[in-house]
């Protein structure tokens, strides 16, 4: 089973700022989102409300086409992780948690939690206080995946993890959804680890919506070209360059925007090498570049 | 779907704890009154002095209500359903616990009379003697009861508005001095009334604590679930 989303006019305010502006999303179910914004961008505040953790200043938030907020035959269908996780006491032992998870949660899957402790070596018997950031966010990431919530979303949930525990959690995720397909949002400063699993993007700046593309159709909105330094210098003379790498005597620049024919084919005639464009650099340059 | 899932959870988790924790609090009780009567005659009843603590206790059991509403949210439940099933689950608290008390004050008369120990009880206690069960019972359902709603209030309205909340202490001040004139605990000098009889007693009760559920209720009903720092 999927949600889909649907926010119009949305609006978040904390006294006087507005986290979320006006943002209206239509996002079908069944795919992997990932959710990309700077810091303060509003990110947060968006999927609270999509969540229901928080009420919308203005705005609606239907989720597979009903109003989320206070309605438990939606918000029993959404797991929202946060880096805090909060999924239970600090007291509490993690066996504990995950038999309260199960009361809760009428999707719960208890057998696949438990291959979950397993498989990122959590420890049953001890305390969630007693665990290390990472293994905190590991447990959240479990309660998130072990839910099998329609609509389950991540929010930054794998910090303090070590690399292979993230891409433990990525693998697991992508696993997930295609044994059993369901709507997952992934919001994330990790752009380029995470970035290979998400089928859409969407780009939050200022609390707006800046874009929601493919992830492809994204990556074709800029071009990265490496050769011989002297010759990238030339070629890219007069386009916009997000970004650039340096090895030896071969440069790599990362270029905005589409190539001509022409261009193309001086590319080719130059021996320089065309390839898609960093997801990152694009970021970096679609919410205003280096400042 | 598991109906009331956040009262069955409270009550195969928290309430087994907390008569645990209650029936500690009394054997811990029995064993200073042991030591003491190594030293002195006994004349106080022992469980009567613990009826002071307990209405602390309550109210901080009833403060960290928030802590469960946050996590109840994260596991998507709605605070509608807090409001009532965390409520419902304070009732029965409140009356197993209160049945607990009155049955320590019946097995400490026995003892006492056995051990022919002087079983005196606080001053201003709606209940006449120890063995006045009925009165017992009520006064301290009545106490457990509200000091862990009016807990239950300001947890919420402190999470809610921060050091702002701290200002429903007012009216949680407010609605346990009116409750010590119910049911005699935190009876002060300004508290100018009594209630007599057990049916006035829970009446009054259940409007004191409706009257604080209302006021959790427009706290909670559309809380912001916050992001706690890491």
């Amino acid at each position: 089973m999927t949600l889909s989303i649907q926010t119009t006019h949305l609006q978040l305010r904390y006294c006087d700022t507005v986290a979320v502006d006006d943002v209206d999303l239509d996002l079908p179910g069944g795919k992997i989102y990932g959710l990309l914004g700077r810091n303060g961008a509003g990110k947060t505040s968006l999927l609270a409300t999509l969540a229901g953790f928080r009420k919308p200043t203005a705005g609606t938030v239907r989720i597979g086409g009903e109003p989320v907020f206070e309605n438990v035959r939606v918000t029993t269908q959404i797991c929202l992780i946060r880096d805090d996780s909060g999924v239970g006491d600090n007291t509490d032992p993690l066996s504990d948690i995950l038999a309260m998870a199960r009361m809760l949660r009428p999707s719960w899957d208890e057998k696949y939690a438990d291959e979950l402790m397993d498989r990122f070596a959590l420890p049953r018997k001890k305390t969630l206080g007693s665990l290390s950031r990472g293994q905190r966010s590991a447990f959240g990431v479990l309660v998130g995946l072990a839910s099998r919530a329609p609509l389950t979303m991540f929010d930054e949930a794998h910090l303090g993890m070590d690399a292979p525990t993230r891409q433990l959690f990525l693998d697991e995720v992508l696993r997930e959804y295609v044994a059993r397909p369901r709507t997952f949002i992934l919001s994330t400063h990790l752009i380029e680890e995470q970035s290979p699993i998400f089928e859409r993007v969407l780009v939050l700046h200022e609390g707006r919506l800046l874009l929601h593309e493919e992830l492809d159709e994204l990556r074709s909105r800029g071009v990265s070209v490496t050769g011989p330094a002297s010759i990238v210098d030339d070629f890219v003379f007069g386009l916009t360059v997000l970004g650039e790498e340096r090895l030896g005597p071969t440069k790599r620049a990362m270029v905005y925007g589409t190539l001509g024919e022409d261009s193309l084919r001086a590319a080719r005639a130059h021996g320089l090498e065309l390839g898609p464009v960093a997801l990152q650099e694009l970021f970096i340059h679609l919410t205003g570049g280096l400042r | 779907m598991t109906r009331w899932p956040i009262a069955r959870y409270l009550l195969s988790t928290h309430f087994i704890f907390l008569i645990l924790v209650l029936l500690g609090f009394y054997l811990a009780i029995g064993v200073v009154l042991a030591v003491v009567a190594l030293l002195t005659d006994i004349t106080l009843s022992g469980v009567d002095i613990g009826g002071q603590i307990l209405n602390w206790m309550a109210v901080g059991y009833g403060f960290s209500a928030f802590g469960v509403l946050t996590t109840m949210l994260v596991h998507g439940r709605t605070r509608r359903e807090f409001l009532a099933q965390h409520a419902a689950f304070q009732v029965i608290l409140a009356t197993a616990a209160a049945a607990l008390v009155t049955a320590m004050y019946a097995a400490e008369t026995a003892a006492y009379s056995a051990l022919d120990w002087g079983q005196k009880t606080q001053d201003d206690r709606a209940y006449e003697s120890t063995s006045d069960y009925p009165t017992i019972f009520v006064a301290y359902w009545s106490m457990l009861l509200i000091w862990q709603f009016v807990g239950a209030f300001v947890g919420t309205a402190v999470y809610r508005w921060e050091t702002n909340g701290i200002l429903a202490l007012l009216p949680a001040a407010g609605l346990l001095l009116v409750s010590g004139g119910v049911n005699s605990f935190l009876k002060l000098p300004f508290v100018d009334f009594e209630v007599d009889g057990l049916l006035p007693m829970a009446g009054l009760t259940v409007i004191i604590a409706a009257v604080t559920w209302a006021m959790t209720w427009a706290t909670v009903r559309d809380i912001p679930l916050r992001t706690q720092a890491a």
